[in-house]
């Protein structure tokens, strides 16, 4: 079975909160030349917010979380902020056996992590970054 | 006399990436008959995985062609697989875990073959090649012991 990618934006009223990338597939090294061609360009692009919606692969080697953590430290690079969003449990305890991406980083749901963004935006609105 | 092994899997495999799904499957059957739940069945089939993806990585430094046997060995609750390869001889300090703090890809997957199997055993053999046998007992706690 192949890693297929899906990319969308994600909103709140006109707002552009995220661009949120979808993998349904295993993530491993047969797979990554696919996420690598989708994703890279993606993060060369420039946007402030990157999630991966885990909640469709099923399998991720160390291979698969090394390419996140490349992701992730791409787009910190650029000033950005890079999320990991619904994996399933045995997906997020390779995560964590591997002690790969700090906890923060990691949401159990994409409504989840909207809502940590928006509470985000409401401080920075608000000059309260306590 | 040692007993019989209840399940013994032999397979000759190219040293593709495109076997891995194949190479999880074989230790996720010897991960059932042996009794182990879902979840230690999933991390035994990342530790092979992480096996098979180093003797790609570092015995055949990414050639696609070269032979690898993967032998999946089920005796009453102790999983055995060995992993033969006749590429450069693995010396474990090359491929060994970095520090965890350390948030960066690299030597994640030898980190996670550690804390999940009982044994991870490099050994040079007959073909020059590298010997990776993974063990692991049903309820045998966690963490190789060599």
């Amino acid at each position: 079975m192949g890693l297929t990618v899906e990319v969308a934006a994600r909103t709140q009223g006109d707002v552009h909160v995220s661009t949120v990338v979808k993998l349904t597939g295993p993530l491993e090294p047969a797979t990554l030349p696919v996420a690598e061609k989708a994703v890279r360009p993606l993060v060369a692009a420039g946007p402030k917010v990157l999630v991966f919606d885990l909640s469709g692969v099923d399998f991720v080697s160390s291979t698969g979380v090394g390419f996140l953590i490349s992701m992730k430290a791409a787009m910190e690079k650029r000033g950005g902020a890079c999320f990991i969003s619904s994996p399933r449990p045995p997906v997020r305890r390779a995560i964590e056996i591997m002690r790969a991406l700090p906890d923060a980083a990691v949401f159990g749901s994409v409504a989840e992590l909207d809502a940590y963004l928006a509470e985000i935006q409401r401080k920075v609105e608000e000059g309260d970054d306590a | 006399m040692a007993r019989p092994a209840d399940l013994d899997l032999v397979a000759h495999l190219p040293s593709h990436p495109r076997y891995l799904q194949f190479v999880r499957a074989l230790a996720g059957e010897g991960a059932s008959v042996a009794g182990f739940s879902d979840d230690e069945r999933s991390r035994i089939e990342l530790a092979v995985v992480e096996g098979f993806t180093n003797v790609i990585r570092h015995a055949y430094h990414d050639a696609h062609d070269r032979p690898v046997e993967v032998r999946v060995q089920v005796t009453g609750d102790r999983l055995r697989v060995v992993l033969d390869d006749h590429g450069t001889f693995v010396d474990p300090s090359r491929i060994a875990s970095r520090p965890l703090e350390e948030v960066r890809p690299g030597g994640l997957g030898v980190h996670l073959m550690k804390t999940t199997m009982d044994v991870v055993d490099y050994r040079r053999n007959e073909h020059g090649g590298t010997t990776l046998t993974l063990e692991k007992r049903r309820d045998g706690g966690e963490g190789a012991q060599r």
